[in-house]
């Protein structure tokens, strides 16, 4: 089951994000909690953490990407429902 | 024809309180300092528990005359000095005027706050406000603004038997004003409706709230003259009576409008914006506010007096647009 | 069907509140809910404990960290979820989202997102209660930040004044957004504030679901009795951060506290351990558990499958009475 992954919106007054650094490549396996990519913000930098686990099916944004909140950035293949 | 009596403001105030009240058992009334005028008969024979004289508790008690008229009563919250209302800001603005629409349409909330706005009786700025223009901006508040003892009774009885919330501000110095006042318990002034005083046509003068006596006499003024004025007494500022006000200015394109708040977003500034939008081809010349500057209200009568609008400043504003 | 019927309700409640909550969580994470989110996760025992010492027709008011209120109180499921996701078919007709929560059929009259908000809301619908002389009280909800609000002071003095049946219920889980009460409260014991307005004030272990509703129940049957109101304070832990997703830079609560609520004080855990010690087994215990999670994921679909409200009914429920015409002030552009 494809489950997307969302410009996170760490916070009320968050409205984009950039994709400084992808901790995994497509093909890879994660776990639900699992960082997998590093996101600066206008107040801080973060980890992303795998929202389910399963493999990083797609990437849709390339790192150096910005994208406001709650924008696809990349697909995971769920390992269950 | 209908029975009237010689009543002054101030009591046709009170005699709407005691009808409705005596009408409808969820009316209350809520309030500081009202044990006094209970024991007098001020709110009629009824069961005392729908008098609640008040500790000095603004924000609380008009928080709770919301919750009370979400859950079956009819409350009056009775706030006394215009300037305290702001104490109150918060659960008018927050709760009473947005619990309906954020609910999805759940509960209505039949509340009337009631103050009273003195000015040029030096009682200094913190007792001279005229707070309506900030609660004009607040979507699902009504507002009137009485400037008669029969629009004070008949407004006020419309006012709390609205199902939402409801502002009624009141002038103090109108309180001794005397006139005939229709006796019948069911006389109600609609809401949203205005009222032309005087008629005329060659140059409109709307009237906010107290303005309307100084408005009259300006107009009286400039009859001497030759100049016909038409004096629209506005009633309710939300719902506005903009087809009054449009009308009027159809027939003489001139419009001074008189407001007794500070210059700044005042109700005559909205207004004003609503003629130029909407009556821009009927204007034969700018629109004009008289209101009272942007400055803190000062003690001293001298100093106090001269700030507010007055029969010679409003006639003076008509007879430039001629 | 548990062995008592009141204990089988209050576990499926607390269950449908944690089920629900992780649920939204998951949304939240997929991009599918506009807005902030408050968790209720930890607190399921104090809130259910608390509304299950109510009737349906008693009233009951919130806060922004709404989810569990309604739930508790025993409203449907889909409405609440279908208004997170801003649905024509919410709750509140996507007008209010995750911070209002309000089902008046189960007796609610608000979550208010201003702190301290809905505290004389709940003390006036105990006015209204006592005015029409019925025998219905109220409960407010709120946090340990609301007790330094104003309305907070004038509410109890009111309500102690005039004998209102009010229970004054505080969830204090500690913090307020990320200020420790300690370092916002001059009396760090929130119930002797009720010493300061002439009430009885308790605190009870919020984490333990019988002793939250033995103590609601009582300061119930006080109000009904007409002795008036009651501040009962529920000493709760929130495990999620104050909104769903928030970032901290840095820690306002030690991560060994964290741990030590989510391992020792789990409230379903410790429910879980009574029930199970009362004589129920595993499997009906499971029975419960099974439902909550079906009813959530019903709920969820619900919501997902629900079209949005039309931009042509923004201006419905705008007045109590409607008006001829306001065109000038609907006009945007």
């Amino acid at each position: 089951m494809k489950v997307k992954v969302v410009m996170p919106k760490w916070g009320t007054g968050m409205n984009e994000g950039k994709i400084l650094r992808w901790l995994k490549a497509i093909g890879d396996t994660v776990n639900e909690g699992e960082p997998i990519a590093e996101i600066e913000t206008a107040k801080a930098v973060q980890e992303l953490e795998a929202p389910v686990g399963g493999v990083l099916s797609e990437i849709l944004l390339a790192e150096g990407g910005e994208a406001v909140v709650r924008t696809p950035i990349a697909v995971i293949e769920a390992a269950s429902p | 024809m209908s029975a009237t009596k010689s009543i002054t403001y101030l009591d046709a105030l009170g005699l709407a309180q005691r009808e409705e009240m005596e009408r409808d058992a969820s009316v209350i009334i809520i309030g500081e300092d009202i044990s006094l005028y209970a024991a007098g008969g001020a709110y009629g024979n009824v069961d005392s528990k729908r008098i609640r004289s008040a500790p000095i508790s603004e924000n609380g008690f008009a928080g709770m005359a919301v919750g009370a008229a979400m859950t079956g009563l009819r409350p009056i919250v009775d706030l006394t000095i215009a300037s305290f209302v702001y104490l109150a800001s918060d659960p008018i603005i927050n709760q009473a005027a947005k619990i309906r629409y954020m609910t999805g349409g759940q509960f209505k909330v039949p509340v009337t706050f009631r103050a009273s706005m003195w000015h040029n009786q030096a009682n200094a700025a913190q007792h001279s406000d005229r707070p309506y223009p900030m609660f004009m901006n607040v979507p699902g508040l009504k507002i009137v603004v009485p400037a008669t003892p029969s629009d004070a009774k008949g407004l006020l009885k419309a006012a709390i038997r609205d199902d939402g919330p409801v502002l009624v501000f009141e002038d103090n110095d109108l309180w001794a004003v005397k006139e005939e006042v229709s006796t019948d318990p069911e006389f109600i002034i609609p809401l949203g409706k205005a009222a032309v005083r005087r008629e005329g046509k060659d140059v409109t003068i709307v009237s906010v709230a107290g303005c309307l006596k100084p408005s009259l006499e300006a107009a009286e003024a400039l009859a001497k003259e030759g100049i016909n004025a038409e004096v629209l007494d506005l009633r309710t500022l939300v719902p506005m009576d903009t087809d009054a006000i449009l009308n009027s200015l159809g027939k003489t394109g001139r419009v001074v409008i008189v407001d007794y708040a500070h210059r700044t977003c005042s109700a005559a500034s909205e207004i004003a914006a609503i003629v130029a939008e909407e009556g821009f081809d009927l204007l034969k010349k700018p629109v004009r506010r008289v209101t009272t500057p942007d400055v803190q209200i000062p003690f001293s009568p001298p100093l106090e007096s001269p700030l507010y609008p007055n029969s010679k400043t409003i006639a003076a504003a008509a007879r430039g647009l001629m | 069907m548990l062995k008592n019927a009141i204990d089988g309700e209050a576990y499926r409640r607390m269950l449908n509140i944690r089920s629900f909550e992780q649920a939204v969580t998951r949304l939240i994470k997929e991009g599918e809910v506009a807005g902030a989110c408050h968790s209720s996760i930890g607190q399921e025992a104090a809130i259910v404990g608390a509304c299950m010492a109510l009737r349906d027709d008693d009233y009951m008011s919130g806060t922004h960290r709404s989810h569990g209120h309604p739930i508790g109180k025993g409203a449907d499921l889909k409405p609440l979820m279908a208004e997170i996701l801003g649905k024509a078919t919410g709750v509140c007709k996507g007008r209010g989202g995750s911070m209002h929560l309000t089902d008046a059929k189960v007796g609610s009259i608000g979550e208010s997102a201003i702190v301290g908000g809905g505290i004389p809301l709940a003390t006036g619908a105990a006015l209204s209660a006592q005015v029409r002389g019925t025998d219905q009280v109220a409960l407010s909800f709120f946090g340990d930040g609301a007790v330094n609000e104003g309305a907070f002071h004038e509410s109890l003095n009111m309500a102690a004044v005039w004998k209102l049946p009010v229970i004054f219920f505080c969830e204090n889980n500690g913090y307020a957004a990320v200020t420790a009460a300690t370092s916002s409260h001059g009396q760090p014991v929130v119930a002797r504030r009720a010493d300061g307005y002439g009430m009885p004030g308790i605190t009870v272990d919020g984490q333990n679901f019988d002793a939250v509703h033995a103590a609601t129940k009582e300061a119930v049957a006080r109000a009904r009795r007409g002795e008036g109101p009651t501040l009962i304070e529920a000493k709760t832990y929130r495990f999620d951060e104050h909104c769903v997703g928030l970032f901290i830079n840095g820690n306002y609560r030690p991560k060994e506290e964290i741990e030590r609520f989510k391992k020792e004080g789990d409230p379903i855990v410790l429910f879980k351990a009574a029930l199970l010690a009362r004589g129920n087994t595993e499997d009906d215990l499971a029975q419960i558990e099974a439902q909550a999670k079906r009813a959530v994921n019903e709920a969820v679909a619900f919501a997902k499958d629900s079209p949005f409200p039309a931009p042509e009914e923004a201006f419905d429920f705008l007045y109590g009475s409607p008006v001829e015409s306001d065109t000038s002030r609907r006009a945007a552009q």
